[in-house]
């Protein structure tokens, strides 16, 4: 702008000054470009905050995950309780309830198969997951793969997931639902359950068994439903139930 | 006949597990290591859950003890205390407190891990909250913050809902037949919150 302003004035003299200028500068560049030189801009300062406060974390070890230690916090949760520190007392607690249930659905891992029909154990999604309340509880899940099939088997203790089935299986409305061609009542082992299927998730077999546990199997890309139902058997209900202390 | 009534009411309010003694909670922390010691998990657990309920009425009961006997002149129901497991069968900390006049009442009510807690939460801390909801407003007690809630029902009573959440909990103040406002946060003020807060946390 300042150079138009100069041309239409007609002071040459300092126009032609200003055009060298320029026409250095840009040879400078050229230059600085060809040999690599790094280019001095104006929001240099800029740049230098904005790297300061992105900075990559390249060290860590991470966290450790280990369960709590049961006998210490039942230890801990009756000192704090005797001492009136109910709320150190209700922490520790929990804390060994969690620790247990961690205990309990590790056990219960170590009981599944390792291979079902051919498919195998992805280990990296072996997962115990417990609120330490006991009234939302214990979920503990196996993923098994192979080619395009997985199954994916859920065990679950005090969850809540199990009242939908619960009421499924009792409310007595299958016989009227007639149109309800995604859901079937099937007999398990020795137990009662339900099947579902639909296009997008593939069958679901759930059975709840004991007073508040269910165990469900979900089969992406099984064929039918005898193939899922093969997978589901090969699962032993009876050594869960005594693992959770079911009657 | 009498005598048979009298009997089956003692033992109803003497049932085992209305509540846990301390006595009966320190046995149960021994019970549940001694299973744990023998490998028995599944029964460590159950007795550990009851202990839990136990010392959760251990902390219900300290609040109880320092909640108002009446508010503004409404005084207590003197059967209407409740602590976690005794009514509800609810598993975390549950406490509540009635009060009873002839044209209001009022009542308070705290409860661990509720559901409610993200979405006061979320009200609590949006800026531009004061413009969405005439009845609703945020208002301090004793340094917390709180979400009051008028409402008037059909037959144009006015109640109150105060809720204030803290470490988890929510506080819920609850009051109907008092048409002002500030009459109602007066009463609200007179709950011990910081007290509770940190027997509760």
């Amino acid at each position: 702008m300042g150079l138009v302003l100069i041309l239409l004035t007609g002071q040459h003299t300092t126009a032609q000054s200003l055009l060298r200028k320029l026409k250095q500068r840009a040879e400078d560049e050229i230059i600085n470009d060809v040999f690599g030189e790094e280019k001095k801009t104006e929001n240099a300062g800029f740049q230098q905050t904005s790297s300061a406060s992105g900075a990559k974390n390249s060290r860590g070890g991470g966290l450790t995950h280990t369960a709590p230690d049961v006998a210490e916090n039942i230890s801990n949760a009756k000192s704090a309780f005797n001492q009136g520190s109910y709320t150190e007392a209700r922490y520790a607690v929990r804390q060994a309830i969690l620790g247990l249930e961690m205990e309990i659905g590790q056990n219960i891992l170590e009981g599944f198969p390792e291979t079902v029909k051919g498919l195998n154990t992805v280990p990296e999604n072996d997962n115990v997951s417990s609120m330490s309340i006991g009234f939302i509880g214990l979920i503990i899940e196996r993923v098994y793969r192979g080619n395009d099939q997985q199954l994916k088997v859920t065990v679950g203790n005090d969850a809540v997931m199990l009242s939908s089935v619960n009421m499924y299986l009792t409310s007595g409305a299958y016989a009227t639902t007639a149109e309800d061609q995604n859901h079937k009542q099937v007999k398990f082992k020795d137990y009662r359950g339900v099947l579902a299927y639909d296009d997008y998730s593939g069958y679901t077999l759930s059975v709840p068994f004991g007073q508040s546990s269910i165990f469900v199997a979900e089969g992406t890309n099984f064929e039918n439903e005898q193939e899922i139902m093969a997978a589901a058997n090969e699962f032993d209900i009876e050594k869960i139930k005594k693992e959770f202390g079911e009657q | 006949m009498k005598k048979i009534l009298i009997l089956l009411t003692v033992a109803v309010f003497t049932a085992p597990g209305a509540f846990m003694s301390a006595q009966e909670v320190t046995a149960s922390l021994d019970e549940a290591l001694s299973s744990y010691k023998s490998d028995n998990l599944e029964d460590a657990r159950f007795t550990l859950q009851g202990a839990l309920n136990g010392i959760n009425q251990a902390i219900g009961k300290e609040i109880l003890a320092i909640l108002p006997d009446e508010m503004n002149g409404i005084p207590k129901v003197e059967t209407g205390d409740d602590v976690t497991g005794v009514n509800t069968g609810f598993a975390g900390l549950f406490i509540s407190r009635s009060y009873m006049a002839e044209d209001r009442n009022a009542s308070i009510e705290i409860v661990s891990d509720s559901p409610l807690l993200a979405g006061i939460n979320t009200i609590l801390a949006m800026p531009g909250f004061m413009t969405s909801d005439e009845n609703q407003k945020r208002i301090k007690i004793e340094g917390y913050k709180a979400l009051l809630t008028r409402n008037t029902d059909s037959q144009g009573m006015v109640s109150y809902d105060l809720q204030m959440p803290f470490s988890g909990s929510l506080l819920t103040f609850q009051c109907a037949g008092i048409e002002d406002e500030n009459e109602v946060i007066a009463m609200a003020k007179k709950i011990p919150v910081d007290e509770i807060v940190t027997i509760a946390r």
